[in-house]
């Protein structure tokens, strides 16, 4: 159910070297913190979105982590950012979207709390590796704005 | 762990107990903008060091709110109460961490003298660095932050078995229990935290982190026993593994400062205190550990033997 640390290596670079054939954005960066996956752009508001997956090592997860600012560089609050995804505010909102330390660059990001994640990934766990990151990074790109192209889901 | 010392659970009372006294005074820059005749005198508070800034930051702006009446609406000036933070030695706390983990890290390594008390915090209401800082705009975001924490400490032990398990007004009872600094009621809870599972007689995993000034934080993947060796690990194993460890990524990406892991050139502190490194480091977990579950140890490098 869960990823090893080079399940996900290999998930990732499979991924941007999918995202160069097909045209996307995705980029890989490598440091001694660990690899990891951006994806930003900037919508029709004017606001600027960029997306990074970690891997978590206590999860043995992919970690989906974002922040999203104004044109001047302000960061969005935590209260902003629910208001964009979320009908209403509810108690258990903290336990899905909070602001963290971004375990590689140490610097404040909204996170997409991973202790479910695992439970999701036993639904698809008879999928090859490649498939069940796919699968994850759907369902948790989109509740957060995040868009994937279809071509990432076709062999 | 080997057979639980009757003493044992006093440490835990002793460090529970331990306390920080700090003197709290307003910036230069946001003094000049005090709407009283007189700037304010300093603030004292006598803190928990395992408790969080976010916990008591009310405290701090109700205090300053009296100098600002009438002039904190007043855009042109932007002093704010919700951008109030923390500086110490030019370098904005980050208070996410324990305050006695940012105490012994900052005042250990950056101060000459030998005496760092009461603890000398800058308090600024305006420029919140919020590229470095997390905001924590209510009560809730801290306590949230402390739940996350927990469960990846939890994670790590026990694959989240235990804290998963648990209702959700356990999970009330710690958080109320470190505000309401009740020190029977945390642990009536967190004993079952520190239980083992999966039939071993230690944790998966031990959940720390490895604090050195100027550098993000060091957390890997440690396992307390050497099943291979029979035999329990040491605080000194753990800290050579993560050194070794982290060195040896810092080279592979060619770096070009590789961190010093040389152990004997760092002084251990954890809760203020530097424990002997041939400690077993099951025993540490579960006796030293802060409320989140965590080791939090500080390495403050011994310039002196180099």
């Amino acid at each position: 159910m869960a990823f090893t640390l080079d399940e996900f290596y290999k998930c990732i670079s499979d991924l941007y070297d999918q995202s160069k054939k097909i045209h996307d954005r995705w980029q890989l960066i490598e440091t001694s913190k660990g690899s990891y996956l951006i994806y930003s752009f900037i919508d029709n508001n004017c606001l600027k979105y960029e997306f990074h997956i970690v891997y978590s090592e206590s999860y043995s997860v992919p970690v989906l982590y974002f922040n999203i600012s104004n044109l001047d560089g302000s960061l969005l609050s935590l209260d902003d950012v629910w208001k964009l995804f979320m009908h209403k505010k509810t108690s258990n909102m903290y336990e899905t979207i909070t602001q963290q330390e971004h375990p590689i660059l140490h610097r404040p990001f909204f996170i997409l709390h991973p202790c479910h994640t695992e439970s999701l990934l036993r639904k698809v766990v008879d999928q090859p590796t490649k498939k069940r990151f796919i699968f994850w990074l759907s369902i948790y790109g989109q509740s957060v704005g995040l868009p994937l192209s279809v071509n990432y889901a076709i062999d | 762990m080997s057979i639980p010392q009757i003493d044992d659970k006093e440490i835990t009372r002793e460090l529970w107990q331990s306390r920080l006294p700090v003197r709290f005074i307003l910036s230069d820059e946001d003094t000049t903008k005090v709407n009283r005749s007189e700037s304010p005198e300093p603030l004292y508070l006598m803190l928990t060091r395992h408790i969080y800034f976010p916990c008591i930051v009310e405290k701090i702006s109700r205090y300053y709110s009296n100098y600002f009446k009438g002039n904190l609406n007043d855009p042109t000036n932007n002093i704010n109460l919700n951008n109030l933070w923390f500086e110490y030695e030019s370098i904005p706390l980050k208070w996410h961490y324990p305050i006695g983990v940012l105490y012994d890290l900052y005042t250990s390594s950056l101060s000459t003298s030998s005496s760092h008390l009461p603890w000398q915090i800058i308090v600024h209401l305006s420029k919140f660095p919020e590229s470095e800082l997390i905001r924590f705009p209510d009560i809730e975001c801290i306590e949230s932050h402390y739940m996350t924490t927990l469960k990846e400490a939890d994670a790590l032990k026990h694959k989240g078995q235990i804290i998963g398990d648990m209702q959700k007004r356990d999970h009330k009872q710690l958080w109320n229990s470190l505000l309401q600094d009740k020190y029977e009621g945390f642990w009536n809870i967190n004993m079952k935290l520190m239980a083992y599972t999966e039939n071993l007689k230690y944790f998966r995993y031990i959940p720390f982190r490895i604090y050195i000034l100027d550098k993000p934080f060091i957390q890997k993947l440690f396992s307390p026993y050497d099943v291979e060796h029979n035999k329990w690990l040491t605080l000194f194993d753990l800290l050579q593994y993560s050194l070794d460890h982290e060195v040896k990524c810092e080279k592979s990406s060619n770096e070009k400062k590789i961190t010093n892991n040389n152990v004997e050139d760092y002084r251990v502190i954890i809760h203020g205190v530097e424990p002997p490194l041939n400690t077993p480091v099951q025993w540490l977990s579960e006796y030293f550990s802060h409320p989140d579950n965590f080791l939090h140890i500080c390495l403050v490098e011994n310039h002196t033997r180099r």
